[in-house]
């Protein structure tokens, strides 16, 4: 056990730490330590790990990968993201959800585009307490597909609480009353949320899209939009009363993304002529276009997700977007670097 | 409000009140064993730890006394979430680490749970071996079994990379 090492360190420090305000760093204490068993506190952390991450722990040492093989805690909530989502095929996943036990409790696949209708069925059977489905953009389902397994859910485990299927092709609106049927009768006893009442806003949808539906405030994310009638994500608006709720008169903006183009910063709707653009080409609303620092020769402000994408030139203050970066910067060649601004 | 007093393992002393004091287990355990007017002894925690969960205390009553809702009992995660932001950007992967340790061994069920979804964050970008120095445990394969590792997982590690 290695905390007696600890320990000690840190009671020489003790004088210094009262003067301290600054959390000390314990990390000298920790390379001193010897490398031994890891703590079982690292255990915890196992079944908050996504699937990739969880595999990856497999190498760190013998003890984790027992931990990881053995423990079934760690495979009941199994999440397919970015780094896996395009390798992940039928039989992996068959392999993957059977270290359940048939527990599994939580499937999220985001963009699994190679798992097929058959693949999906196979699991659910499998594990008939399902909770949470996640299936967003896996483009191999179809609208028929995910009802037999909702069904096969609602006629076995009777468990599941909340899907996410936006991005498979072809759902129609009489799919979409078809599931939301099975969910709402197997949701009966959680106070039943009208659509609408937990608010779908853009920014925190592209922050987290599962957090709506992991805590409960969602139990299906596609809804018949209001003002084109299909079958989409509607978004409600951030501001208490924006400037189409006054205008129009209206209790709620929302509407999908077709219909109410949303700001890229601040989720808000922008009118169609008011649209500021990023060097991304997002859509920005007026006041974000204001605050946000722009091109040294474009005069286009990046959006938050792409502000990485911005070149420094030295000796001037701001930045160049990669456009204008290409386009005057690197394509000129023996030509002064333009001059500070 | 009774207040219990704790040492930390580098002499110094906080006062805590008793509801949340209770929220640790083996605070609890230490209390229904001996006197409250004693002080408890936890030679296992820090006092910058210590100071990490009375911040966390009292911003969770700060936001219980604002909205009404009892945090630690329903474990409303949407205002524990906007917290563990705050929470994760002063300290190091090292910290974390240490203060996960002691909250473990304090038994603070709903901190325990928001320091692990953190630190499962953070390891998401490290690599296996940052990982290994991270949690201070030994590379103990042999590399038959480390090559039986990566053959039965290749299809996770192997083949083009995903663009951001």
């Amino acid at each position: 056990m290695e905390i007696p090492q600890f320990l000690e360190y840190q009671e020489h420090e003790a004088v210094d730490n009262s003067a301290q305000k600054v959390p000390i760093l314990p990390s000298d204490a920790i390379k001193e330590k010897q490398a031994g068993p890891p703590h079982e506190a690292l255990f915890l952390i196992l079944t908050y790990l996504p699937l990739f991450e969880l595999l990856a722990m497999n190498q760190v040492c013998t003890s984790l990968r027992d931990a990881v093989n053995k423990d079934v805690l760690s495979w009941l909530n199994i999440i397919v993201d970015k780094a896996l989502s395009l390798k992940l095929s039928d039989e992996i996943l068959m392999k993957i959800t059977s270290k359940a036990n048939g527990r599994l409790r939580t499937l999220a696949l985001m963009n699994c585009a190679k798992i097929t209708d058959n693949g999906l069925q196979q699991v659910v059977e499998q594990n008939p307490l399902i909770s949470k489905l996640y299936l967003p953009a896996c483009t191999g389902l179809t609208p028929e597909g995910v009802i037999r397994a909702v069904k096969t859910l609602s006629d076995h485990g009777h468990c599941l609480k909340s899907i996410m299927i936006n991005g498979i092709y072809n759902i129609n609106k009489q799919h979409l009353e078809t599931l939301e049927s099975y969910l709402h009768e197997m949701n009966l006893d959680a106070k039943k949320e009208q659509p609408g009442s937990w608010p779908l806003l853009l920014l925190e949808y592209m922050d987290s899209p599962t957090f709506r539906h992991d805590k409960g405030h969602t139990i299906i994310d596609l809804e018949v939009c209001p003002k084109c009638d299909e079958v989409r994500m509607v978004f409600d608006c951030p501001r208490w009363a924006c400037k189409r709720m006054i205008e129009r008169s209206m209790t709620r903006c929302r509407g999908c993304r077709f219909c109410i183009l949303r700001c890229q910063e601040c989720g808000g709707c922008v009118d169609s002529q008011e649209i500021e653009e990023a060097v991304c080409a997002h859509i920005l609303c007026s006041d974000c276009w204001l605050h946000l620092p722009k091109c040294n020769f474009c005069n286009k402000p990046y959006c938050k997700q792409h502000v990485d994408n911005k070149c420094c030139t030295s000796g001037s203050t701001g930045f160049v977007c990669e456009v204008c970066y290409a386009k005057y910067i690197v394509n000129l060649p023996s030509i002064v670097e333009y001059v500070d601004f | 409000m009774k207040k219990i007093s704790v040492r930390t393992s580098d002499g110094q002393e906080f006062e805590l009140e008793e509801n949340l004091a209770m929220e640790s287990a083996t605070i609890k355990t230490s209390l229904d064993a001996f006197s409250r007017d004693d002080i408890i002894l936890l030679p296992n925690v820090n006092s910058w730890e210590m100071v990490k969960i009375i911040e966390f205390f009292t911003k969770v009553q700060e936001l219980e006394t604002k909205f009404g809702v009892k945090f630690m009992e329903k474990k409303e995660g949407r205002f524990l979430e906007a917290f563990q932001a705050e929470f994760d950007k002063d300290l190091s992967d090292d910290n974390l680490y240490c203060l996960l340790w002691t909250v473990d061994y304090l038994g603070i069920e709903v901190l325990l749970e928001n320091l692990c979804h953190l630190m499962a964050e953070r390891t998401k970008n490290k690599t296996v071996e940052s990982c290994r120095n991270l949690f201070g445990v030994q590379h103990d394969y042999t590399p038959e079994e480390e090559a039986e590792i990566r053959e039965d997982y290749s299809w996770a590690f192997e083949g083009p990379e995903i663009e951001e």
